[in-house]
């Protein structure tokens, strides 16, 4: 009896040791011409974060080249992504930016990134809307050549009613469902970002600092923009709006 | 409900007039309009450029460089030079260079002036025999147009494969039917792999057309401006620096470029030559 309770206990203790090795583990990340493996300082603040948004998936933390930025302006402030090379997610972070605000914004900037590879940078809903559309692209021929079989048209052979919806359809598609499709797009990963954030505030309790965040972040693309960096004008008011969104 | 029972042949028939009426007044309207027409097709197609690719010019010192190396080449033809945006580096990396034209909605051809859109890690970190290398290489492009019709091409050819399915897919079917299976529904799976597969076609074609400009490409830039260390030193950045692969995957035939190994390979023996006939 007494040995089985051993047994259990040890069992026990294993198990939770290999659950806390199953959680977020940095890889060292490869030089490259538009990254490098971010330094300790940086590395220990991303993995008390990961760990305490319990990120599983393995990932690297890197800091931005000058390339890197000039690639992506994201890498300018903070930004995640995906390596070609070994798969992992990794988190680019700029030191300079980055060590300028708070520790307690620091964690909610991180925690953006860490749920985001966490729960997925793009939702599913995100990835079935341009099916959607494809479908309903296909539907709405149907449609158009159906409508033309009830019009003078309707004798025409099928070929002919079926290039005519296609034409009516493809200057539709360019006119305004290519518009509409982004629109929709914008406002589903607007959707996951505030649930995320709110995922944020609901695990650290502290929704000043991430307001202030919101808010350091908002201010920094504010003024590149008024560098003349037009790449941030459609995100000129996100951020902003974020954190109106919050303080309400 | 009533309708009026025509086919498009009398339709075209008995409006034969009017159609050619019509296309008499607006081609004597397009005739008319040319310069005005074409000047408005020029400010688009430079619009619609710029806002993909980018819109900053470069330094006059940097753009003299490039038509240096364009009337070495005997290229006197006017080119838009421009440096690349974030969207154009992401696709083209950062120490790269790639020519450009026009099209409207992606295929039709419009504008006479092409563009040469450069990185930043061009002008930065590459030396001036691997400028000097990637610009003739993208010279060639422009000299022979190379991939300005390409778009339309493709796309007629789609157009014919998709056609010539729909008028001869009961003779397919019969095929089927006569050589493979009775089965209704493996016929209706075949014919439509069929189509697939024919659909493939124009891809396929565009990327083996793609390769093989890009060796034309090389070629004619390393014979003319014997930029062979250039070339060497350039693939080499892009596999150490860019992690481009050695090799392409699938052999090549899903690749728009040949390999880098193949690239080098023909520079050394294009340079091997060279050196033989001196």
């Amino acid at each position: 009896m007494k040995f089985t309770k051993i047994n259990i206990a040890v069992s026990l203790v294993v198990c939770s040791l290999f659950a806390h090795n199953t959680y977020s583990k940095m890889v060292e990340f490869t030089e490259d011409a538009y990254s490098m493996q971010a330094p300790q300082e940086i590395v220990d603040i991303a993995e008390k974060a990961a760990e305490f948004f319990e990120c599983k998936d393995a990932y690297e933390v890197v800091v931005p080249k000058k390339a890197g930025i000039l690639i992506n302006p994201w890498n300018k402030f903070i930004g995640t992504g995906i390596n070609p090379q070994t798969k992992n997610h990794f988190i680019v972070i700029n030191p300079e930016w980055f060590l300028s605000i708070p520790e307690k914004q620091q964690l909610f900037l991180l925690g953006r990134n860490f749920l985001a590879i966490k729960h997925g940078t793009t939702p599913l809903s995100m990835k079935i809307i341009p099916f959607l559309f494809i479908l309903f692209t296909g539907c709405f021929v149907l449609f158009i050549v159906w409508i033309l079989g009830k019009t003078r048209l309707a004798e025409y052979k099928p070929w002919v009613k079926g290039l005519i919806a296609f034409c009516i359809m493809t200057t539709c598609n360019i006119a305004f469902m290519n518009g509409l499709q982004s629109k929709f797009l914008l406002h589903v990963a607007k959707n996951h970002d505030k649930a995320i954030n709110e995922m944020i505030i609901q695990k650290t309790g502290d929704k000043d600092s991430a307001i202030k965040a919101l808010e350091f972040f908002d201010s920094s693309i504010k003024s590149e923009l008024n560098n003349g960096e037009s790449f941030w004008a459609p995100y000129a008011m996100l951020f902003e709006n974020y954190a109106h969104e919050l303080k309400k | 409900m009533n309708t009026i029972r025509i086919s498009l042949a009398s339709f075209l028939y008995t409006h034969k007039l009017s159609l050619v009426l019509g296309f008499v007044i607006i081609s004597g309207i397009i005739a008319y309009n040319r310069n005005y027409l074409s000047q408005q097709l020029d400010l688009y197609a430079l619009k619609e450029t710029e806002q993909e690719f980018g819109a900053t010019p470069l330094a006059p010192e940097q753009i003299e460089k490039i038509k240096l190396i364009a009337q070495e080449m005997g290229i006197i033809e006017p080119i838009t030079i421009r440096k690349m945006n974030h969207k154009a580096l992401r696709t083209f990396g950062y120490c790269n260079a790639f020519a450009y034209f026009p099209t409207l909605l992606t295929f039709i051809p419009v504008s006479n002036t092409p563009f040469l859109f450069v990185s930043e890690g061009f002008l930065e970190d590459l030396s001036p025999e691997e400028q000097r290398f990637i610009i003739g290489h993208e010279m060639i492009h422009i000299k022979e147009q190379h991939t300005r019709f390409l778009n339309l091409v493709i796309y007629v050819l789609l157009f014919v494969i998709l056609m010539s399915w729909y008028f001869l897919r009961n003779n397919f079917e019969l095929l089927i039917q006569y050589y493979i299976t009775k089965n209704h529904t493996l016929i209706f799976i075949l014919s439509t792999s069929l189509l697939f597969g024919a659909s493939c076609i124009p891809a396929l074609a565009s990327l083996a057309y793609r390769r093989h400009i890009e060796r034309v490409a090389d070629h004619n830039s390393l014979t003319l401006l014997k930029s062979y260390d250039g070339c060497i030193k350039l693939l080499e950045r892009w596999e150490k620096e860019f992690k481009l692969p050695a090799h392409n995957s699938y052999f090549g035939l899903t690749s728009d470029h040949p390999s880098c190994f193949e690239r080098k390979l023909y520079c050394l023996k294009l340079q091997n030559e060279s050196k033989d006939n001196i």
